[in-house]
C-alpha cells in the first residue's frame, strides 16, 4: 500500500471526486494519469512538488511503478487511488501544495536578481532548449535548431509584454508568431511550451494575471492540435500561474533579489526534465525583464509593490 | 547520397532526458549526419523538416514520438532505426521484468545464497540505515552504496558492527575489491600483494591503476566511507578493516587514503601501525602534517602513494613534454568527476604556491563561490551537481556545459579533466570527450586530461588515451602529472 505525502492544488481537485481514468505514461520515478479533464502526475518524492504532482510518501523498494502499463484502467474513489494492483490512500491530513509567495521586493531587488541570473546561467544553462535567452542575443545564441527558430517569436513576444506592462491602455493583441513557439523543441514538454509556460507564470507572480490570460486565451485553441497532452497540462496550470516547486523558489529568488540563494536554486532547475527547468526560466526572464521598465508614476503598481 | 527515415511511436511518452540521450547516442553513430526524437508537434515538423529530416510521407500527431535519421545510406538508416527502437525499449524492458524473479529482501536473498557474507546496500538514504542494520543482524558485512545517510546512524551501524565482529563500508562507497571481486565501480587490476583503505571512492580507483600499470597487483581494495576518520566516526571501520588486513597473509603492504582526519583519529591510526607487522603508505590528500612510525611513508598525493607502494616505481610512464608555447589565459579550469582527484589537483597547484579555489576545497585552498579570476577545480560529482541526475562517472554530459563555458573563456588558459574508466562508468568517456570538443571547434586554451583505468577494463585505458589525443587533448599518466602539466602549459612550476 502506498500513501500521498503531498498533493498538488490543483490535482486535488481532481482526486476529491470519484472518477475512473488510465494509465496514460509511464516513466521509472512516476505515471502520469488521464482522468479524462485533466492528467495527474504520481510520482515518488524526487519528481517534487507541482500543481498537478501527486507524490507518494517514501518506500525502501525501488521501482514502485514498474509492471504499470499505459491504458491500464486507474480509479479514484474515496480517498484511494487504485492503480492496477496497488492502493495508494491520500488521507485528509496529507499536505496540498500551492506555491511559495514572494516576499517584498521592489524593482532594485529585481535588477540585482536579474543581474545574477544573467551571470550565473552564462556557461550554465544547456546548449539545447531556450535557456540561452537568459543571456544570448543573436550571435551569441545557441546553434540549435530551436533556438534559431524561437528568435523572431520571442521577440516579438517580448515587444508585446513591454507594450502590455508599461501601457495599461495598450489593446494590442498577441503577435501571431508566439504561436510558433507551441511545440517547438526537443523534450517531452517542448522547449517553446515550457517557455511559454514560464512567461505565464512570471506574469502571475508579477500580479499581472491580466495579461497571462491574455496569452493563455489566444495559445489555448492552438494547444490541442499544437503540442501533446502532457504539455498541455503543465500549460493549463501555468496558466492559474502554477509551476514545479523548484521552479517558482528559483524565479522567486531572482524577484526578491536573493543572489545568494540563486546558485543552489539554479542546481535544483537543472533536474527539471533535459532543459524544461531553463526554458521556463528564460520564459520568466522575458518578463521579468521587461517589468524593469517603468514609466514614471508606475512604481507604486503591482511591478514596483513598495 | 543522404538517406532520411523515420518512425513513428504513437502515444509513446519517454523522459527529456532519455531523449537526449538516445538523440546522442543516435548521432554519434558512424555515417548518421544527424539524428532526433521529439514530439511530432508541427512546429517541430518545421524545424525538422528544414533540417531535411522528415521523410516524405510520414504521419503523425502532437503526442507522437518522432525518431528521425539522416544517413549515408540506406543501410547504416536502417540500423540506426533499429538502434533507436532497441535504446527506448529499455526502460520498458527494466518495468517489464518480473520482480519476483529478484529477492524482495534480505532473508529471500539469504536463502538464495546461504554462503553470501556481504550485503550492498543501495536504497535512498533514508532508509539505507534500516536495510544495513538488518544486513547486520543475518551476519553480513555491509558495503553501503546510498549516500545521505545521517551520521548519528553511520555511527550506530558501526558499533554495532563492530560489536558483531563485523564491518560497514560507507556510506557513499562507490569503490571495493574484495578478494578479486570488484563491486560497484571498480577496474580489472592484478591480484597482488597490496591491499588499499580509502575514504575515498576515485582515490582507490587512480592508485590501485597506477599499481596495476606499475606491474604490481592488489589484495583488496576497501572504501569506509568519507567520514569513518572524523572524530565523531572515530575509525570504526578502518581499524577493524587494519586489523583483518594484518592477518591476511596475501597482504604486505597496505595504503590507506583519506582526507586530513581528526587528530585524535590519527594517534589511535598511528598507534595501531606502530604495533603492525606490515608496512604502510598513508596518504592523506591535502595534509602532511602528521608524525608517523617508521613503518610508514606520508604522502600527500595519490601518485606519490602509489610510487611509494610498488616495489618499482619506474613503471611509471613518463610526462610528456609541454611542446607549444604558454597559453594565452592565466588560469587552469579543472572540472572533475571524482572528488579526490579534484583534491589532488589541488594539493598540486598549492604546492608550487598558486592560489586555487574549489567547491570542495582542501586546507589551503579557498572555497569557489562565483569569482571566475583565478585557477579552479571543480568535483562535479558533488551532492550538489548530482542529485536527480547521473554521476559524471556514469553520463560526461553533465560536464558538457561547464566544459564548454571553459573553453569561451579568455581568461582559461588550461582546462583539466578526470576520465574514469572501469566497470559502472561510462561505455566510451573518452569518445564523448573527443565529440564535444569537435563541436565546440577552435579554443585557445589546452585541454589536458588523465586517465584512471587500465588495459584490462572494459573501455580499455589505451583506446581511450588514443582517443584523447587524436582529439588534440594532452594526456598525462596520472592525475597528479596532469595538474603539473597544467602549470607547466601556462609557464607556472
Amino acid at each position: 500500500m502506498l500513501r500521498a505525502q503531498s498533493i498538488g492544488a490543483l490535482a486535488v481537485r481532481e482526486i476529491s471526486q470519484s472518477v475512473a481514468g488510465r494509465i496514460a505514461a509511464v516513466f521509472d520515478r512516476s505515471v502520469y494519469v488521464d482522468l479524462g479533464c485533466q492528467w495527474i502526475c504520481i510520482g515518488d518524492a524526487t519528481v517534487g512538488n507541482g500543481p498537478v504532482n501527486l507524490l507518494l510518501e517514501p518506500t525502501p523498494h525501488s521501482g514502485v511503478f514498474g509492471g504499470l502499463v499505459v491504458d491500464q484502467p486507474v480509479q479514484v474513489c474515496a480517498g484511494t487511488v487504485h492503480l492496477g494492483k496497488r492502493r495508494l490512500i491520500i488521507e485528509t491530513a496529507t499536505k496540498v501544495w500551492s506555491p511559495p509567495l514572494v516576499s517584498d521586493w521592489t524593482i532594485e531587488s529585481l535588477k540585482r536578481g536579474l543581474d545574477a541570473l544573467n551571470a550565473i546561467s552564462r556557461g550554465r544553462a544547456p546548449r539545447q532548449g531556450l535557456g540561452v535567452f537568459l543571456y544570448g542575443r543573436g550571435s551569441e545564441l545557441s546553434d540549435t535548431r530551436e533556438a534559431c527558430a524561437c528568435v523572431f517569436p520571442v521577440f516579438q513576444l517580448e515587444s508585446w509584454l513591454l507594450n502590455r506592462l508599461v501601457d495599461m491602455r495598450c489593446v494590442e493583441g498577441v503577435p501571431e508568431s508566439v504561436q510558433q513557439l507551441i511545440g517547438l523543441g526537443p523534450g517531452l514538454t517542448p522547449s517553446g511550451d515550457d517557455f511559454l509556460g514560464g512567461v505565464l507564470i512570471a506574469l502571475s507572480l508579477v500580479h499581472r494575471q491580466d495579461i497571462a490570460a491574455l496569452l493563455y486565451a489566444d495559445l489555448c485553441p492552438r494547444l490541442l492540435a499544437g503540442t501533446g497532452p502532457i504539455s498541455r497540462t503543465h500549460l493549463a496550470a501555468a496558466s492559474a500561474g502554477q509551476g514545479l516547486e523548484t521552479l517558482h523558489l528559483a524565479i522567486n529568488s531572482v524577484i526578491e533579489g536573493n543572489v545568494e540563494m540563486i546558485p543552489t536554486r539554479l542546481h535544483h532547475v537543472d533536474q527539471i526534465g533535459s532543459s524544461s527547468g531553463w526554458d521556463a526560466l528564460a520564459g520568466a526572464y522575458v518578463v521579468l525583464r521587461a517589468c524593469l521598465v517603468q514609466p514614471a508614476g508606475l512604481h507604486k503598481s503591482p511591478l514596483g509593490s513598495n | 547520397m543522404s538517406v532520411t527515415v523515420n518512425t513513428v511511436r504513437a502515444g509513446v511518452f519517454l523522459d527529456s532526458v532519455v531523449l537526449m540521450q538516445i538523440s546522442r547516442e543516435l548521432t554519434a553513430i558512424q555515417g548518421v549526419e544527424d539524428a532526433a526524437l521529439m514530439m511530432a508537434t508541427p512546429a517541430n515538423w518545421d524545424i525538422l523538416s528544414d533540417a531535411g529530416l522528415v521523410e516524405e510521407g510520414i504521419m503523425a500527431g502532437p503526442g507522437d514520438l518522432l525518431v528521425a535519421v539522416r544517413a549515408q545510406d540506406r543501410a547504416i538508416a536502417d540500423s540506426t532505426l533499429q538502434r533507436a527502437a532497441e535504446l527506448m525499449e529499455r526502460p520498458a524492458q527494466r518495468n517489464d521484468t518480473p520482480q519476483e524473479l529478484r529477492p524482495l529482501t534480505l532473508r529471500s536473498a539469504c536463502r538464495q545464497l546461504p554462503d553470501a557474507n556481504l550485503a550492498l546496500i543501495s536504497v535512498p538514504g533514508d532508509f539505507a540505515g534500516a536495510e544495513a542494520r538488518k544486513a547486520l543482524r543475518a551476519g553480513l558485512n555491509v558495503m553501503i552504496f546510498s549516500d545521505n545517510v545521517p551520521l548519528a546512524e553511520e555511527i550506530s551501524l558501526k558499533r554495532e558492527a563492530h560489536d558483531l565482529g563485523l564491518v560497514v563500508m560507507g556510506p557513499d562507497c562507490g569503490t571495493a575489491i574484495i578478494d578479486g571481486v570488484p563491486l560497484a565501480f571498480a577496474n580489472v587490476v592484478p591480484r597482488g600483494d597490496i591491499a588499499i583503505v580509502g575514504a575515498s571512492g576515485t582515490g582507490i580507483q587512480e592508485v590501485s591503476c597506477l599499481i596495476a600499470r606499475a606491474g604490481e597487483g592488489i589484495s583488496h581494495a576497501i572504501g569506509v566511507g568519507s567520514r569513518d576518520l572524523t572524530e565523531a566516526v572515530d575509525a570504526i571501520s578502518t581499524l577493524t578493516v587494519l586489523d583483518w588486513l594484518e592477518r591476511d597473509v596475501a597482504t604486505h603492504h597496505i595504503v590507506l587514503i583519506s582526507k586530513p582526519p581528526a587528530r585524535s583519529v590519527v594517534d589511535r591510526i598511528a598507534e595501531f601501525i606502530r604495533r603492525s607487522s606490515k608496512s604502510y603508505t598513508v596518504c592523506l590528500v591535502g595534509s602532511d602534517n602528521l608524525e608517523l612510525p617508521d613503518n610508514a611513508k606520508l604522502t600527500t598525493t595519490l601518485k606519490d602513494a602509489a610510487a611509494a607502494a610498488v616495489k618499482n616505481s619506474e613503471g611509471f610512464e613518463a610526462v610528456p613534454a609541454v611542446q607549444r608555447a604558454p597559453a594565452a589565459g592565466r588560469y587552469v579550469r579543472g572540472l572533475y568527476s571524482g572528488g579526490t582527484l579534484a583534491a589532488e589537483a589541488q594539493v598540486v597547484f598549492l604546492s608550487h604556491r598558486q592560489p586555487v579555489l574549489s567547491n570542495a576545497p582542501v586546507p589551503g585552498a579557498g572555497l569557489f563561490t562565483s569569482e571566475r579570476t583565478n585557477h579552479i577545480m571543480i568535483d562535479l560529482g558533488d551532492d550538489q551537481f548530482t542529485r536527480g541526475r547521473p554521476h559524471p562517472m556514469i553520463d560526461p554530459a553533465v560536464r558538457d556545459e561547464p566544459i564548454h563555458a571553459a573553453l569561451s573563456d579568455p581568461d582559461v588558459g588550461a582546462v583539466l579533466l578526470d576520465v574514469v574508466i572501469g566497470f559502472g562508468a561510462h561505455a566510451d568517456p573518452a569518445g564523448h570527450l573527443a565529440g564535444l570538443l569537435d563541436r565546440h571547434g577552435r579554443s585557445d586554451s589546452v585541454v589536458i586530461a588523465s586517465v584512471t583505468g587500465t588495459d584490462e577494463d572494459p573501455q580499455v585505458r589505451a583506446r581511450q588515451v588514443s582517443v584523447l589525443e587524436r582529439a588534440g587533448v594532452m594526456v598525462a599518466p596520472s592525475n597528479a602529472d596532469a595538474a603539473e602539466l597544467a602549470l607547466a602549459c601556462l609557464n607556472i612550476g
